[in-house]
């Protein structure tokens, strides 16, 4: 079987690059990820919290813990999935939600319409205090969900009624 | 001949081993009540049953580990993986009897762990938790798509101690030995069928024959990749002789130790002899007993076969 990818540790400058854009787009503090340490696979940085001798080792070893940011067309993009670990210690670009329409528009992959006091851009997006990932703020249009499909409630389930 | 009909067919197979037959061919066709396991990584079990109580979902406790919880009623959304509560990882939808092979695995925070058939990730992520997000789980899988599923469970329940790896586990090169090895192998899944009760009237012996091969080679590679010393669980949620004792059979004629079991839930001990349904007799050594087989009558959940082994310190 031919293994498709080879996760490698990051190089300082790279480690430096990612922390000076939490830092800078997201307020968030360069001590935040704590004893996690980083990997690069394919293009993507990935956070892991496990021991970082073992995983060269292994064959066909494909990702390490979770795809923190990779590329895109508008510089790093952050996942919803490593939002949720330290989006909470964002203070800048965190848009809160202000109702349950809200909530399920962002929920189901979709648009939440409006104005936010936001650079435009990738965006922490919270409802009640918790993250639930990552939107792009795209002034005069809202924020657009970037919840992965697998993160998404579908329109017909009606669970954000309580 | 209906499936419910073809699947009562291939269970009879079972009627010479399975103590209270009859109950048990009831409780094949009596929906399971789906339990759900709280990530501690995120929350309180205590605090998930409020906030979902707040949802009109009632919950229970199951009585012999605090992170798991009967869903009694799952009120207005219907299917309990439908909240908000799951999207954002707070639990883990997860049958009992599969949240046994982690428990007598037993990996604490800081240790390495090999986990060969990972996919979708209900133990890994289990065991993550027993882990507290710290050590490392090589989690492997064969499959493309189900790698898939295991990265979103991943993802989801925020572990990060997580290596995935895609392998044909038979064909693991040497090279990183492991002191713990969890080996939930592909299997028949005739011990689901309350879940998915269409599945067994498909099953045919010459696919257990042929799951049971792959089986033998997976346990093999798996006594190759222990540590001297180290523990290995192998488990399938399957009835089939052939994949449970016969499999066990082949780990200790290798060398491998049967190791006492003990659980929360009644058991019943691994065979010694088994005659399948073309009159062909297997024989099994004695270490084979100390494996369980878990039938869906005596704790009203699903089945499941689980041994405990460990390979002998190096002379």
């Amino acid at each position: 079987m031919r293994c498709s990818g080879s996760p490698r540790p990051a190089e300082p400058h790279e480690v430096e690059a990612l922390l000076d854009y939490l830092e800078s787009r997201f307020g968030v503090p360069r001590d935040a990820l704590g004893p996690r340490s980083i990997f690069v696979s394919g293009d993507s940085y990935w956070i892991f919290s496990g021991d970082p001798d073992i995983p060269g080792d292994f064959p066909c070893s494909e990702s390490v813990g979770i795809r923190a940011l990779r590329p895109s067309g508008k510089g790093l993009k952050p996942t919803s999935a490593f939002l949720r670990i330290i989006g909470a210690l964002a203070t800048r670009n965190v848009v809160e939600l202000a109702g349950e329409e809200d909530l399920l528009a962002f929920m189901t992959g979709g648009i939440v319409r409006g104005e936010f006091a936001a650079d435009p851009g990738y965006v922490v997006v919270k409802f009640g205090g918790e993250v639930l990932g990552c939107g792009l703020h795209s002034p005069g249009l809202g924020i657009v969900s970037q919840l992965p499909s697998h993160m998404r409630a579908s329109l017909n389930w009606g669970v954000f009624q309580e | 001949m209906s499936a419910r009909e073809r699947a009562a067919a291939h269970l009879s197979r079972y009627r010479s081993i399975v103590p209270d037959f009859d109950a048990f061919m009831e409780y094949q066709f009596r929906p399971l009540r789906p339990t759900l396991r709280a990530n501690t990584l995120l929350i309180d079990p205590r605090e998930l049953a409020a906030r979902l109580s707040a949802r009109g979902m009632r919950t229970s406790g199951v009585p012999w580990h605090p992170w798991f919880l009967y869903v009694d009623d799952p009120g207005p959304v219907g299917n309990p993986g439908r909240t908000l509560e799951h999207l954002l990882g707070y639990y883990y939808v997860q049958e009992l009897t599969s949240a046994l092979p982690p428990l007598l695995l037993s990996p604490g925070p800081g240790e390495l762990v090999l986990d060969m058939a990972a996919a979708p990730g209900s133990k890994t992520t289990q065991m993550a938790q027993m882990m507290r997000n710290s050590g490392t789980i090589i989690a492997n899988d064969v499959d493309y798509r189900r790698i898939g599923a295991l990265r979103s469970n991943v993802d989801r329940l925020r572990v990060t101690n997580v290596v995935i790896a895609r392998n044909d586990a038979r064909y693991i090169a040497p090279g990183v030995t492991f002191p713990r090895i969890l080996l939930d192998a592909p299997c028949s899944s005739e011990g689901v069928a309350r879940r998915a009760p269409e599945h067994l009237s498909r099953l045919t012996l010459n696919q257990i024959r042929s799951i049971s091969r792959l089986q033998m080679a997976l346990i093999r590679r798996a006594h190759g990749l222990l540590q001297p010393g180290g523990i290995l669980v192998y488990s399938v949620c399957t009835f089939a002789p052939e994949e449970a004792e016969l499999v066990v059979d082949h780990a200790l004629s290798l060398g491998m130790e049967p190791l006492e079991i003990e659980l929360p839930l009644r058991t019943e001990p691994g065979l010694r002899e088994w005659t399948d349904e073309r009159g062909r007799t297997y024989r099994f050594s004695s270490g084979v007993e100390r494996a369980v087989r878990i039938y869906p009558h005596m704790n009203d959940t699903g089945g499941m076969f689980i041994a405990l082994l460990r390979k002998p310190e190096a002379r």
